[in-house]
């Protein structure tokens, strides 16, 4: 893209699991980058590894989950690939999750989850110094009465305010990455939209990288500048998101593209994709879509790589070249 | 809590607390023959004397008549008298009851302080070797019976090594001034180390013996909520806000992971509550539980009865501070 | 199970939990140790070496068979009587063991029962079984068998009667909650529907759902009861002389501990093994049913 450095750079992540019967790779090799201020998406089915990739990244995969990498580096250094979030890791990345009701710990307030993290990353540990940051950070993500919130309990508060103080605690550590695991899948639609607009709107605010992992191609056409399709624990295409979701070149983004039903068509037959998702022990080794795929042919008994399909776009099928 | 929760509860401790009098009554209508009379034993009684005696007791009476005498006369400390000690039995229970009350808060002590890092440890390194060593160990703990632990103990310490007494409470160096007739905190108190130290021998047996079942009940729990909570979407949303181990450990882990081990150690203390019948008994200790026993056997029932009804609404509200205690540790049960 | 989920040829949860219960050879271990143990209690009179009512003053505390003055004649040693404590240690499995199971059969047959019937009469009827349930529970288990012996009066009768007075409340409180589980399930309200009577529906609906979780439990309590019967009999509040149980046999080596240790730590061994490996076994149990409790 640009020439300055990406964020964020993967190369050749692997990440298996120890099972009842040997290792299990869940994702093979797979490269990632990540521009400053850039907002990349990853779309894929459950199952299909795209949570599992960031949560290496992040350091959170834990025994007898293994993760490798050929290189990692995060604004310009280079981390450990392992199993430990350690503090250099920890510097700059951010994590939302799913659901904000498991994310945050039910015996504690809100303020304490917000204020320990300020006190890792601001310095801030001493009472009324990381109050006043607190709720500065409750104004940011659209809370009203701040001071009351934090002496909160999760549940005492309803699921998009909940959603919005787990965001306030990850931007709490002043990331220059935020990645938000699926942020919208536990609330109902309204809200989605509510909490989606105000990653955006914290994203240029405070000019964050943001990776959006994501099962909903429609979130992905509307708050992502880029994405990355994955499939079976591969990217199976990625480039800038418009062109990618308005001319895909990976039989599977196409596939899931036509599945999907479209309002201004409510008469055609919903399309799904047939087969399954080969499981991380049953992956052929030719493409891994193959036999699902409507347009397979012989080389597609051999695996495929990553191949130029467009200016900044790549797919992992010979018939794009 | 809420006020109006709370009066529940109290409503519902109310309840229970009357069922336990009442079923604590109707233990004693279980004796086979004439209390009195088996009372008397061997002593020769002309019929008057005997009539004279149920008269005394209340015995002539209809069962509901005395179930309410009975529990009129348990609210304000009334038990009656034992002929055996010849005092009333309130006083030889309240006698006896500091040296029980000790050794329960001992044993209490060193069950939580073995069983719950214990459970911690081995919930944290699952599989590692403490986890596996403590959780044979605890299996041990929970099967092997209470009875013959103690004289293992006794066994190993008394007999063999001879590193501890075999029985009793105080050795020969003669007691501390009686303040709160604790003894390790008279001798304490007292200044006199030397008395500390005997009384802190004497103790040990016995409340070891009592403490080690209850200690292995404790490392299953807290080991088993430590796994679950570590499980929990909130520990990996700590680890990625980038907190330190120990805070994560300490604090999101232990906040969670101690309200179930909280809820055991409660009804485990009602388990101490009769085991201490048994190693009172076995240790030589001068406490209530050897004095229950000892009234069992001597056929003096208004002490096995005013005994068994303390025994009881002990347990009864040390499960509802249990219960209480839930609601501080979990901010969800409060609403 | 049901009429229908058999026909259909689908594995209920019960029985798919009770293939993977057979296929833990762990588990199956300490099953055979129960099964051995139960064996030589049945099989008491013929497999006992010496008569356990034999005293002897000749062979008074002499040591096990391989310790310096033992005879492998009398392979556990002997008691303060003479007498040979192995065969005193098989005839007492009858007693242990025995209440252990009759115990926890005739509780769990009644709490079954009661369970069953206060969930599908609900109302009055299940607020007071209930409530009396609740206090009987409330009541710490020793405090109340110990009050209970000594009201009574030893023997093994009985004990048999208190434990069960204690026992019956745990399959009880499973039996009731397992039925207004099940009683509002759809096929219960279908079988309601076409106008089965309630007798029939406990039978053929309730009862089969409800037997796993309460055998499961029942299985475990045996343990506990071969304790508690060990404790009242340690006592003095059990079986009487010249009938000896375990724990009436550890009480009467207690004087001995310095010179006679073996004569308490047969008996008190022999509860532990069976204890433990009922334990064992019931872990075994309960992890096929809810691996979640692992």
């Amino acid at each position: 893209m640009t020439s300055a450095s990406p964020l964020l750079s993967v190369r050749g992540l692997r990440t298996s699991f120890a099972g009842p019967q040997g290792q299990v790779t869940v994702l093979d090799g797979v490269d990632l980058d990540v521009a400053r201020g850039e907002s990349l998406g990853i779309v894929g089915e459950s199952g299909s590894g795209k949570s599992l990739m960031l949560l290496s990244v992040l350091g959170l995969v834990k025994p007898p989950g293994r993760v490798e990498a050929r290189a990692i580096i995060f604004d310009g250094k280079e981390l450990e690939p392992g199993s430990s979030p350690g503090r250099l890791r920890a510097e700059g990345m951010a994590l939302i999750m799913q659901d904000a009701l498991t994310a945050l710990n039910p015996s504690l307030t809100i303020g304490t989850q917000i204020g320990e993290a300020l006190a890792r990353h601001a310095g801030l540990r001493r009472g009324r110094e990381q109050r006043e940051r607190a709720e500065e950070l409750m104004r940011l993500v659209g809370i009203p009465e701040p001071a009351r919130r934090l002496a909160a309990y999760p549940h005492e508060l309803s699921g998009g305010q909940r959603q919005r103080a787990m965001i306030a605690a990850a931007l709490a550590c002043a990331p220059k990455l935020l990645v938000a695991d699926e942020p919208t899948t536990a609330l109902d639609v309204t809200v989605q939209a509510q909490v989606l607009d105000l990653i955006a709107e914290m994203r240029e605010r405070l000019g964050m990288g943001l990776v959006l992992i994501t099962h909903n191609l429609g979130v992905v056409a509307e708050y992502c500048e880029r994405v990355a399709v994955v499939y079976a624990g591969e990217i199976v295409e990625s480039g800038p998101a418009v062109e990618v979701i308005a001319s895909p070149r990976h039989p599977y983004t196409a596939g899931l593209l036509a599945a999907l039903p479209r309002l201004d068509r409510l008469d055609d037959p919903i399309a799904p994709i047939p087969g399954m998702v080969p499981s991380p022990g049953e992956r052929p080794t030719g493409c891994r879509f193959a036999d699902r795929c409507a347009l397979r042919s012989t080389p597609c008994d051999l695996p495929q790589a990553l191949r130029p399909a467009g200016p900044s776009r790549l797919a992992r099928c010979h018939l794009v070249s | 809590m809420t006020v109006q929760r709370l009066v529940e509860k109290l409503g519902h401790l109310l309840v229970v607390l009357f069922g336990t009098s009442v079923l604590t009554f109707a233990m004693t209508l279980a004796t086979p023959g004439d209390p009195v009379t088996v009372m008397l034993g061997d002593q020769r009684a002309s019929p008057e004397q005997i009539a004279s005696l149920r008269h005394d007791m209340g015995l002539d009476l209809p069962i509901i008549s005395r179930f309410g005498a009975f529990l009129w006369h348990a609210v304000h400390g009334d038990f009656g008298r034992s002929f055996f000690h010849r005092r009333p039995v309130l006083d030889v229970i309240l006698e006896r009851l500091p040296a029980t009350i000790e050794l329960t808060v001992a044993a209490t002590l060193i069950a939580l302080a073995i069983g719950i890092p214990l459970g911690l440890f081995a919930g944290i390194r699952r599989d590692g070797v403490v986890d596996r060593l403590a959780s044979l160990g605890s299996l041990v703990g929970v099967s092997v019976p209470g009875f013959w632990l103690a004289l293992l103990l006794m066994l190993a310490f008394s007999v063999s090594l001879h590193l501890l007494p075999v029985s009793g409470r105080t050795g020969y160096g003669g007691e501390p001034p009686a303040v709160t007739h604790l003894l390790l905190v008279d001798s304490l108190i007292a200044g006199r180390p030397d008395a500390f130290v005997e009384a802190l021998r004497h103790l040990a047996l016995p409340a070891l013996t009592l403490a080690l079942p209850m200690a292995a009940v404790l490392m299953r729990v807290t080991r088993g909520a430590v796994i679950e909570v570590m499980k929990a979407d909130y520990v990996t949303f700590a680890e990625a806000k980038g907190l330190s181990r120990p805070r994560i450990l300490g604090l999101h882990v232990l906040k969670n992971a101690l309200a179930p081990a909280i809820n055991v150690a409660a009804i485990e203390i009602g388990v101490l509550l009769g085991g201490n019948m048994i190693v009172e008994t076995i240790f030589g200790w001068p406490g209530l539980g050897r004095l229950v026993v000892e009234a069992i056997f001597s056929r003096n029932y208004p002490l096995v009865q005013a005994a068994v009804l303390l025994y009881a609404v002990t347990f009864v509200i040390l499960n509802f501070i249990a219960d209480a205690l839930q609601g501080a540790l979990n901010p969800r049960l409060r609403a | 199970m049901s009429a229908v989920t058999a026909d259909a040829g689908l594995a209920s949860p019960s029985r798919l939990a009770w293939r993977s219960f057979r296929r833990d050879s762990t588990a199956l271990i300490f099953c055979v140790i129960i099964v051995i143990a139960c064996a030589i209690a049945i099989l008491a009179p013929f497999i006992m070496p010496h008569d356990p009512a034999d005293a002897d003053l000749l062979r008074r505390l002499q040591p096990p068979g391989w310790m310096e003055g033992g005879e492998w004649a009398y392979p556990l040693g002997c008691d303060q009587l003479g007498r040979d404590i192995l065969s005193r240690l098989i005839a007492g499995a009858r007693i242990s063991l025995g209440v252990g199971f009759a115990v926890v059969a005739a509780s769990t047959a009644i709490g079954l029962g009661l369970g069953v019937l206060a969930g599908t009469a609900r109302g009055a009827l299940d607020a007071v079984i209930s409530r009396f349930a609740d206090i009987l529970l409330g009541f710490p288990y020793l405090v109340f068998a110990i009050g209970l012996m000594g009201m009574m009066g030893p023997g093994l009768d009985n004990i048999v009667l208190t434990l069960v007075l204690k026992e019956w409340v745990v399959p009880f409180r499973i039996a009731r909650g397992e039925t207004l589980g099940v009683s509002r399930l759809d096929y219960v309200e279908a079988a309601r529907a076409v106008g089965a009577s309630r007798l029939a529906i406990m039978r053929g609906e309730i009862l089969p759902n409800i037997l796993s979780p309460v055998l499961v439990v029942a299985t475990i309590r045996v343990a506990h009861v071969i304790i508690m019967e060990a404790s009242l009999s340690f006592l003095g509040l059990g079986v009487q002389p010249p009938a000896a149980s375990w724990g009436s046999m550890v009480a009467d080596g207690r004087e001995f501990l310095a010179d006679g240790w073996w004569v308490s730590t047969a008996p008190g061994l022999a509860i532990l093994i069976v204890v433990l490996a009922i334990n064992l076994a019931g872990q075994g149990l309960r992890e096929a049913f809810d691996p979640r409790l692992a």
